[in-house]
């Protein structure tokens, strides 16, 4: 599987014909971005993955879209939103999964997690499914949540002062995405963006 | 035109219990929408002047909104064709040997009393319920509790009803609202007294009057403080009806520390639109329930919200939609988030069968003011065959602090290794799918009344039989 | 009764199964041992139609070609497999499923209390509670409930031939005895033929054997009388 790093456009539309793993990682130090990425499956059997990984700052306003539209059999798609936000940061994310009837043994999931680590932050969420054929696998989920007050509290318990146990609960948090990613060349992109 | 189109609407009908409309219309005065048809409505109600007033004021904002611009397609809707009064006397008088078999079959395999079949089927106006109907009201008048018409409570309760009336949904809250507004008949009206608990389900002892209601039907309910109720509406078997546009509003008031369910199951005939508008406002530590089952209509657009207005306020929705053969059912719920410690739950369950389409459509809305809200959906469908779709469209904006908010949906065809286990005891195909789509929505089916559940079963067995292949 | 002759399973183009040669007479007690990976649970799903699995060669059930028919059909001839991965079924409340069963294998409804009466003495050879009843199917089960739910659907099916694939592992010893009981009912009340698939000895000490077959790599290497259950335990699988 190649490894494809979505750094310049705002707008990205792909039409993978091979393995792919499509990874965004979003600029910490911009204050407002939008992307896109459409990704259209025309070929059988292409098995492809998207990655949104973000740290957003404070007063940071991102608008993210995926669109992943099946259109021939035995193609599958992972999408992975993985965001923490902080004081006042705004995310708006609208991610759509269309899978045709022309495109039976499609598997398409989609996980969206934000995680808010300071007081106020506005989130809108939209992931929508379209299903056209029964021999799918298809599901999304998206949460919004804050770090538990109870293991922030064990931590502190354990003499790490709030900041400090904040941002251990913060690595945990992308540490479940990074022990999902296999290879080594996006691993080593998304360790050097959390650093 | 006219005909042509609505020959089109009653033909599903036809293909599935065998009913045709008759091509001679019945139907011939009172078409069309205008100030003198809903001063007749007024008048032969004999209704206060407010009312009066509201009903012209809501027929001015229904011709100046346009028809929603999203979801599934209403173009097929006349509003010049449609009859918007009409009294019992009106009702055609069908005989029972004119009922085709089909039906008399469905009314057989679901047990369906003879007095309640006559009354379905459209050959009797009225089904006679007022023993089982008396008993109750015995019990409810000793409680306080009004439980009457639309029409009666408006004579009878007039102040009561007027602080609430339309409080909810104003006219101008949708197209079908104000057309609901201008030119509502029939329905219900509750009061619950203050820490009453009313035990039976309203409702369910003359459900009959309830298929019936017609098309503009209002309800109002008003649970006030510290007080419990379950109402049921609708019922399973399929109801025959020759107006093509059912479009209700249902309001209700959750007041503090009150509780309330508010149960539906619709199996309109497939010549119907569906659209109705329901909404509950919940107050502090208030428990509004809604359980809603969508089995009929051609197209059915029903989105069930709840206020939740004052701290701890709790909302519920449980629903499953069950779309075969072009139907479409666009269902979901709203729940809004507007105090703090507020906490909502969505569970939708739909299947799709023979070129149905089901569609969760769900905004969940957490506002600055909702500290420590929480909210969770889960949408799973299941569908069926390569003919039939299903979509999901929820819409989440959270702005409070310290909000949990989670949404699941997922989409599964019918196990296949399910399929084997249960075939290789002995089940054929359509049993073992059968068996297995009834397991799927059991969760909800579980949450309503033992009769409707039984029926439910039965129901979607019989679906099953004619659809799977 | 049950004929195997030459038959061939493959699974997503694999071959599991290369020559199996296998019959099960009227009312007799097969055992097949093997280790894990042998290809045991390929057979019997095999037998059973699993549509999962391409099968050549032959395979009879009183002289019907059963690779001609689905597995709905091969149940209503009276063969039933207890299957070793066992699915949950959310939802499907176990009295409804049952009173199912018994009408489709028997051709004939009882009266609730009639139905309930069977079931009741079918439950205490398992030792199931009545509250069982009110489950979902399969749903939540521990490993053990699970595999006695098996033979309760079995009970009341009242196959001619049963399979049985690994219904010990898992099961502590007053569970296997609560088996091999209700086995035995079905073999002395039905006259049932079984084919037990495991590779235990455990239960084997509570049923009558008539014959034991060694599976390995796909192929039958040994059959012999129930002393070979002995030379199993006491040398282990390879050195047979």
């Amino acid at each position: 599987m190649q490894v494809v790093l979505l750094e310049q456009q705002t707008d990205y539309i792909l039409e993978p014909v091979e393995d792919t793993f499509y990874l965004v990682l979003l600029n910490k130090s911009k204050k407002q971005g939008k992307i896109k990425v459409d990704l259209t499956f025309k070929k059988s059997a292409v098995n492809c993955q998207l990655l949104f990984i973000g740290r957003l700052s404070s007063d940071s306003n991102w608008q993210l879209e995926s669109n992943m539209r099946h259109l021939a059999s035995k193609t599958s798609c992972l999408t992975d939103v993985y965001l923490s936000q902080t004081d006042q940061s705004k995310v708006d994310y609208f991610g759509q999964i269309y899978i045709g009837q022309q495109a039976p043994n499609t598997k398409s999931f989609l996980k969206e997690q934000s995680l808010v680590l300071g007081q106020a932050t506005y989130n809108r969420s939209r992931p929508i499914l379209e299903i056209f054929n029964n021999k799918v696998k298809a599901s999304h989920s998206a949460s919004s949540s804050r770090l538990s007050e109870i293991d922030l509290f064990y931590l502190m318990s354990r003499g790490f002062n709030r900041q400090e146990a904040e941002k251990i609960l913060e690595e945990a948090f992308f540490n479940k995405i990074l022990a999902a990613v296999k290879l080594p060349v996006a691993k080593k992109l998304i360790k050097d963006y959390l650093a | 035109m006219r005909t042509s189109s609505i020959k089109k609407l009653n033909d599903a009908y036809g293909k599935k219990f065998g009913f045709a409309m008759p091509e001679k219309s019945v139907l011939s005065f009172d078409f069309g929408l205008s100030k003198e048809v809903i001063a007749n409505i007024s008048e032969s109600k004999n209704e206060p002047k407010w009312m009066r007033d509201f009903r012209q004021a809501s027929l001015q904002v229904f011709s100046g909104m346009k028809m929603p611009n999203w979801g599934p397609s209403l173009a097929e809707i006349d509003f010049a064709s449609i009859r918007y009064f009409i009294k019992d006397t009106d009702v055609e008088k069908r005989t029972w040997d004119e009922v085709p078999s089909e039906i008399k079959e469905t009314f057989d395999r679901l047990g369906v009393p003879q007095a309640e079949r006559e009354f379905l089927a459209g050959v009797k106006a009225q089904y006679n319920s007022e023993v089982a109907y008396s008993s109750l009201q015995k019990e409810l008048d000793e409680q306080g509790v009004i439980f009457c018409s639309m029409e009666e409570a408006l004579q009878k309760h007039g102040d009561l009803f007027k602080e609430y009336f339309a409080q909810l949904v104003p006219a101008a809250d949708n197209k079908f609202a104000a057309l609901n507004s201008a030119a509502w008949s029939g329905g219900s009206f509750v009061y619950i007294p203050k820490n009453t608990h009313v035990k039976r389900p309203l409702q369910s002892y003359f459900r009959i009057n309830a298929a019936r209601m017609g098309q503009f039907e209002r309800t109002l309910i008003i649970a006030d403080e510290g007080s419990s109720a379950h109402y049921v509406e609708g019922c399973t078997a399929p109801v025959y009806s020759e107006y093509s546009l059912h479009a209700a509003v249902v309001e209700v008031f959750v007041k503090k520390d009150a509780r309330f369910r508010y149960t539906t199951i619709q199996n309109w005939s497939g010549n119907i639109y569906n659209l109705v508008t329901k909404r509950a406002k919940v107050f502090q530590n208030g428990v509004m329930e809604w359980v809603d089952g969508n089995l009929g209509a051609k197209t059915t657009m029903k989105y069930p919200s709840c206020y939740l207005v004052e701290s701890g306020a709790y909302g519920e929705m449980l629903s499953i939609a069950y779309a075969k053969n072009q139907q479409i059912q666009d269902t979901g719920a709203k729940m809004l988030h507007l105090a703090p410690d507020t906490s909502s739950k969505i569970v939708a369950k739909s299947v799709s069968i023979a070129g149905g389409a089901s569609n969760y459509r769900g905004l969940v809305y957490v506002s600055k003011a909702a500290k420590n809200s929480k909210s969770k959906v889960e949408c799973d469908a299941l569908i069926l065959d390569d003919q039939s779709s299903t979509s999901t469209y929820p819409d989440m904006k959270i702005a409070g602090d310290n909000a949990v908010v989670e949404h699941e949906a997922s989409v599964s065809e019918i196990e296949e290794d399910k399929l084997f286990y249960l075939m290789s005891r002995g089940l054929d195909k359509t049993e073992a799918i059968t068996l297995l789509v009834a397991g799927f929505i059991e969760p909800i089916v579980k949450e309503l009344p033992l009769e409707y559940a039984v029926e439910l079963n039965r129901l979607i067995e019989l679906e099953m039989e004619g659809s799977v292949g | 009764m049950l004929k195997i002759k030459n038959l061939q399973v493959s699974l997503n183009k694999k071959n599991i199964l290369h020559k199996i040669d296998l019959s099960v007479k009227n009312s007799q007690t097969h055992v097949l041992m093997g280790q894990n990976g042998a290809g045991k649970s390929t057979l019997a799903q095999s037998i059973m139609g699993n549509p999962n699995y391409s099968v050549k060669g032959e395979l009879s059930f009183e002289g019907q070609n059963l690779l001609e028919l689905d597995p709905q059909q091969r149940a209503a001839l009276g063969i039933f497999l207890s299957f070793q991965q066992i699915l949950e079924i959310p939802g499907v409340k176990i009295y409804d499923y049952l009173k199912l069963l018994y009408k489709k294998s028997h051709g004939k409804r009882l009266t609730p209390l009639k139905f309930k009466e069977f079931l009741k003495e079918r439950m205490m050879l398992l030792d199931f509670k009545e509250e069982f009843l009110q489950r979902s199917l399969n749903h939540g089960f521990s490993g053990g409930e699970k595999k006695k739910m098996e033979i309760l659907q079995m009970l009341v099916i009242e196959p001619k031939l049963v399979i049985l694939d690994e219904i010990d592992s898992g099961l502590d010893i007053d569970a296997i005895k609560a088996v091999a009981k209700a086995v035995n009912f079905l073999k002395n009340e039905k006259n049932a033929s079984i084919l037990i698939i495991t590779h235990y000895s455990r239960i084997l000490q509570f049923l009558n054997i008539d014959q034991v077959h060694l599976l390995s790599k796909g192929e039958i290497v040994k059959s012999g009388g129930a002393n070979l259950v002995e030379q199993i335990e006491s040398k282990g699988f390879s050195s047979l």
